[in-house]
């Protein structure tokens, strides 16, 4: 005989109410169950099973009984948003977003509605919309710490940074415990020249203080001194082309010798093609910074590598841990870390800093008075925008090229060009247009991208590039020194403009010749990683 | 009273219940510090006095009881605040500075060593000292905040946004931080509305979660929308600031048959400014001296209808009292560029011009009422000096007096274009943060930054009579506003100087109200679009050199014929606008009270 067999049907709603309430999920399917079987077209359990369904993660099951659920209470706003949800889960964003209008219709705006509308939009790839509807959702709760983190992503994502830096300061507001809050908040910060160095010192210094574990258990020694280094590298969200061009063929090459490499790989999509198979992978994502620290400490490294600073992934509480005998920040971080455990290795590599794949991909020669503008991908600052349009003004024969891709990073630099009088007309966005000799190629101020920089420097392209006073702003530099041609780099925004004008108005400029490259070892495997070898290990 | 007893009281704040304990018992280190503290935080006439006697018995070694070293160091710091905080910053410093020697690495001490060096306009020196308290300490708020301050007053609003930023995740719960964050973002030209507004959601959600719009329902006043109204003005600025140019203006020019005025006066400064507002009220009111709730006591004691905000988030301010809902109708205005967030408030006065019909509303709490002429009506200081004629024709002479923290970054942008298109140029800057280095050397830097060479800008820092400061115009050919937050009251200025002003139109109220004041001068053609137009409009300005005269003389003339000193017609204007808010609230009201009568008697019918 089945329990509650001989209880009435109103007690045992009741009971099922209870365990929905209380959370306990499977109790509520049970005794739901059985009012079924005794009434099956009972509208109140339907709803307590779907719901308890729903909650305890059974979305095949609740999707299975959810239309029936919806038909026996038309008017349930709870079951509605549930099924929106599932729908959000099938990846089926756009019967979610035509569920959640209808209820938003009926009942009104809710700020778990209009937040679940958001995630529909977004998953879409309406970015424009996505955003007013989480900005709605803040409007009724400004609390909401989802709907704020979704904000500012999709700021970032469609390259409104100055508006998305501030975003992501508010998500701090709401999640101030929180480490990689503080983490994302400080990275898109740095990239978009929105701290000062006394303000990244301030806010690293703060982050140590609240967020790295004064515990010392999983303190390792220095690294020993065999022939052989069991070397990690800990891989944050970086840039592809960063990771195809400069990181994986140092690994491979590094894993060819002696050494034994492990990769710390951050996305849960593995990373096809880029490492040979005497690297070995870890796929750390869903590790706790603990796990993450008895991982590394298992596996032994003399040398861990960080190529993530604060970017999504970062590990610098685990760092802060002291996890292997040296820690290394490459490529990827902010200049400093939160930790003095890690130290930057881009300038003890001194005047051989970068390796950078030749460019083997052929394009179009742009036309003529053309500027090709680099590092657009991601949108760009206010700051190089508005240059780049003092540029444009006093060139008005001229066009620029932007290398931005995504349909809307593209809108959103129209829109920021046409606030400052540059017409539509004057933008090319045309993926096979590529840089040729003499070439100007004004460089991304800001955030610069050592990858597309050696690649115009290869084509021949006469890079107009700026030094700033933060280490996103400082790689173009350190490349054009490597090249011996600090004397390309320009002193002040002024300047800039000054000497785009007069590049194009006819001054004289040599394209950097390929003897150059060889001797800067630029493109050179492996002396740049006998080099980078010699660097950490000594 | 135990010891334990009497800090449980100060610690919740009882202070006038801590000094009459005290005053029974034994004399101490304790006992004398823990009554200046009380005394300071009350507010006590004798403070001062109380001070310089611990100092005088340290000093003398005089005191009547045994004391530590640390006990008299910890009295020192309190001596220390007040001679701060009453203009004795001198004698602050000088204790704050032994006790730093004594300890250097005590992040409190250094703290307080700036706050004293602060109030004795010692900025470079404070922002040493608060860069040495972080160092030692960086997850202390205070720090943070004290250091936004400076950056802030000295025109680094960006940096200063990041340190109040870092004070508010520090300390989630201390809402002023969050005010501060408010406040400043109207500075930034990276703001955008929506942030701004998600900003004051979130404030007004963590400081008054039960602001409501509709509390109002709860205020007794007769309804008759005919009726003589009882207006009210909240405000720490009823002196010699800003507000006084235009609420004088706004009092002489209502009907006063229509409308009996209170000023609820925040400050304890009376000075003549604060005499001349007095004498245009009907009743004024001293509210520096009370708590929130015991001014909502006096607005319902005084009857108020109208209630109207000053301040904003602005500091001084008494939102605490709108979202009570004080009185039934709640107005901002003029004190503050941007939404308070508060529901409570329910009317926000602006006009077409610096907020268009197609603004988004939606970033408002407040329901935006636009004056038909302009938002403000301006009185010129009676004693403004003469204008003169433009003696040095050899180049021309541009000017900003504005606030150091309204130069943004697109500001520096905008007078740089402007000077590079007009060669020779100069630009002279005044304030009086100038003469700290750390500032000067920041603004010469930026326009180096942007290709302007140090000998064509000019940084007076004086700070002279308002009359000698006007005065100075006669130096200026071309004044360059600043953006996103214009000048108000200093493009009044410079226009009653007969100093045309060139301004850059955005997006947010604060962005726009020069251009509201140009339109009402005829030369809506001095608020420009993008920086480009802004550099245009001042080479072709420098050009006509004609025109500059022509203005130079005719503008004063210009000013008085134009709505902006028309105070009759800005207080009809602005009557009428509230009065028809107050006749929507009685139909409202009416339509409640039928409404609920019809329910008794059909509750009533029901029954038999």
């Amino acid at each position: 005989m089945k329990p509650y067999s001989d209880t009435p049907l109103n007690e045992l709603v009741s009971k099922s109410i209870r365990a929905l309430r209380d959370s306990q999920h499977n109790h509520a399917i049970e005794i739901t169950k059985q009012i079924i079987e005794q009434q099956s077209n009972h509208a109140g359990a339907h709803a307590i099973q779907f719901s308890s369904l729903f909650k305890s993660k059974r979305f095949e099951q609740a999707r299975r009984m959810g239309g029936r659920a919806a038909q026996l209470n038309p008017k349930s706003v709870f079951i509605l948003n549930n099924q929106a949800c599932l729908q959000l889960e099938a990846k089926q964003p756009a019967a979610a977003a035509g569920l959640l209008k209808s209820l938003i219709e009926q009942f009104g705006e809710r700020a778990q509605w209009l937040y679940n509308l958001a995630l529909a939009q977004r998953m879409v790839g309406n970015f424009e919309y996505a955003i007013t509807m989480f900005g709605r959702t803040l409007d009724h709760q400004p609390e909401h710490d989802r709907a704020a983190f979704q904000l500012a992503d999709c700021l970032q994502t469609i390259g409104r940074a100055e508006e998305a830096v501030r975003s992501y300061d508010y998500v701090r507001l709401l999640r101030s415990k929180h480490a990689p809050t503080h983490s994302n908040y400080i990275h898109h910060a740095v990239a978009n020249n929105r701290l000062s160095k006394i303000d990244l010192a301030h806010e690293l210094a703060l982050w140590r203080e609240r967020f790295i574990p004064k515990d010392k258990r999983y303190t390792v020694g220095q690294p020993s001194a065999a022939l052989s280094i069991n070397m990690g590298f800990l891989i944050g969200d970086i840039e592809h082309r960063w990771l195809r061009s400069m990181v994986a063929p140092v690994i491979n090459q590094l894993a060819n010798s002696k050494d034994s490499i492990t990769v710390y790989w951050h996305h849960e999509k593995p990373p096809l093609e880029l490492f040979n198979e005497d690297v070995a992978v870890i796929f750390s994502a869903a590790m706790s910074d603990a796990d993450f620290a008895r991982q590394v400490r298992a596996d032994g490294s003399d040398v861990m590598i960080d190529i993530c600073g604060m970017r999504a992934g970062s590990r610098q509480r685990a760092l802060g841990l002291h996890l292997a005998g040296r820690q290394y920040g490459w490529l990827a971080h902010e200049g400093h870390y939160a930790t003095p455990l890690v130290v930057t290795l881009d300038d003890k590599l001194k005047s051989q800093r970068f390796f950078i794949e030749a460019n083997q991909e052929t394009t179009q020669a742009a036309p003529e008075k053309t500027l090709m503008g680099i590092n657009s991908q991601r949108g760009l600052a206010y700051d190089v925008v508005k240059t780049w349009a003092i540029i444009l003004h006093q060139l008005p024969n001229w066009k620029l090229h932007l290398d931005a891709q995504q349909q809307h990073v593209k809108d959103a630099l129209r829109q920021r060009f046409e606030t400052l009088d540059i017409a539509d007309e004057r933008l090319i966005f045309d993926p096979q247009v590529g840089i040729k000799p003499g070439s100007i190629v004004l460089d991304n101020f800001i955030t610069n991208d050592p990858v597309n920089a050696g690649h115009a420097l290869q084509a021949g392209g006469i890079l107009v590039a700026l030094k700033g006073p933060l280490f996103p702003a400082q790689q173009s530099a350190a490349l054009l020194s490597q090249l011996e041609r600090g004397d390309w780099l320009c002193g002040s925004t002024a300047e800039y403009v000054a000497r785009a004008i007069a590049l194009a108005d006819g001054a004289l400029a040599e394209a950097i010749a390929q003897e150059q490259f060889d001797s800067s070892r630029l493109h050179n495997l492996q002396t740049f990683v006998t080099h980078f070898r010699n660097t950490i290990s000594n | 009273m135990e010891p334990s007893q009497i800090q449980r009281l100060f610690s919740t704040g009882q202070y006038q219940k801590v000094l009459d304990h005290l005053g029974s018992g034994q004399a101490s280190s304790w006992t004398d510090t823990k009554k200046l503290r009380c005394m300071r935080a009350i507010e006590h006439q004798d403070t001062l006095a109380f001070a310089d006697q611990l100092r005088t018995m340290i000093a003398d070694r005089s005191e009547p009881y045994a004391m530590n070293t640390s006990e008299r160091n910890n009295q020192l710091r309190y001596i220390a605040l007040v001679y701060a905080e009453q203009n004795r910053a001198k004698d602050s410093c000088t204790i704050m500075l032994e006790l730093c020697k004594q300890s250097p690495k005590v992040a409190a001490l250094r703290r307080e060593y700036a706050f004293a060096l602060s109030s004795d306009s010692h900025l470079d020196m404070a922002e040493s000292e608060l860069l040495r308290a972080i160092k030692l300490e960086p997850s202390n708020a205070s720090s943070h905040a004290q250091l936004g301050n400076i950056y802030c007053k000295t025109g680094r609003v960006d940096a200063g946004y990041g340190s109040f930023s870092r004070a508010a995740t520090l300390e989630p719960d201390k809402l002023i931080y969050i005010q501060r964050l408010l406040f400043w973002s109207n500075y930034l030209e990276h703001t955008s509305q929506q942030s701004n507004y998600q900003l004051s959601q979130l404030w007004a959600a963590k400081a008054f979660p039960s602001d409501d719009a509709m509390a109002h329902s709860d205020v007794t006043r007769t309804v008759d929308p005919d009726r003589p109204l009882k207006l009210a003005f909240v405000s720490a600025d009823f002196c010699a600031h800003a507000i006084s140019f235009f609420i004088q203006p706004l009092l002489s020019g209502l009907n006063r048959a229509e409308f009996k005025i209170t000023c609820y006066s925040d400050t304890k400064k009376l000075d003549h400014a604060a005499e001349a507002i007095r004498a245009l009220c009907d009743v004024w009111r001293d509210s520096s001296r009370i708590t929130d709730a015991q001014l909502v006591e006096h607005i319902g004691r005084d009857q108020i209808d109208i209630l109207v905000d000053l301040s904003g988030h602005a500091g001084g301010n008494r939102l605490g009292v709108f979202a009570q809902h004080a009185a039934p109708l709640q107005v901002s205005w003029l004190g503050y560029p941007s939404t308070t967030g508060l529901n409570s408030i329910g009317y926000r006065i602006c006009d077409r011009v610096t907020d268009p019909s197609d603004f988004n509303e939606q970033f408002f709490s407040e329901k935006l009422l636009r004056l038909p002429n302009g938002f403000l009506c301006y009185k010129p200081l009676e004693s403004a000096p003469e204008i003169k004629p433009s003696g040095d024709q050899s180049h021309i002479r541009f000017g900003s007096f504005n606030n150091l923290a309204k130069i943004s970054s697109l500001t520096l942008d905008c007078w740089a274009a402007a000077l590079l298109a007009v060669p020779n140029s100069t630009l002279c800057i005044k304030r009086k943060p100038l003469i700290h280095k750390n500032t000067a050397d920041y603004f010469i830097q930026q326009l180096a930054e942007r290709g302007i060479s140090k000998d064509r800008i000019i940084l007076k820092t004086s700070n002279l009579k308002i009359e000698e400061h006007l005065e100075q115009y006669n130096h200026i050919d071309i004044a360059l506003d600043t953006t996103p937050y214009n000048g108000t009251t200093t493009t009044l200025e410079a226009l009653w100087m007969g100093v045309p002003v060139i301004s850059l139109i955005g997006e947010t109220h604060a962005s726009r109200v020069s251009a509201s004041i140009l339109q009402r001068l005829n030369l809506g053609e001095l608020a420009t679009k993008t920086v480009f137009e802004f550099a245009d409009r001042a080479k072709e300005l420098a050009e006509l050199k004609e025109t500059l005269a022509e203005l130079r003389f005719g503008l004063r003339k210009r000013m008085k014929d134009s709505p902006l000193m028309n105070n009759r017609q800005f207080g009809r204007e602005f009557g009428n606008t509230l009065r028809s808010q107050w006749r929507d609230w009685c139909e409202q009201r009416d339509k409640q009270k039928n409404d609920s009568r019809a329910a008794t008697e059909s509750k009533l019918g029901a029954g038999k």
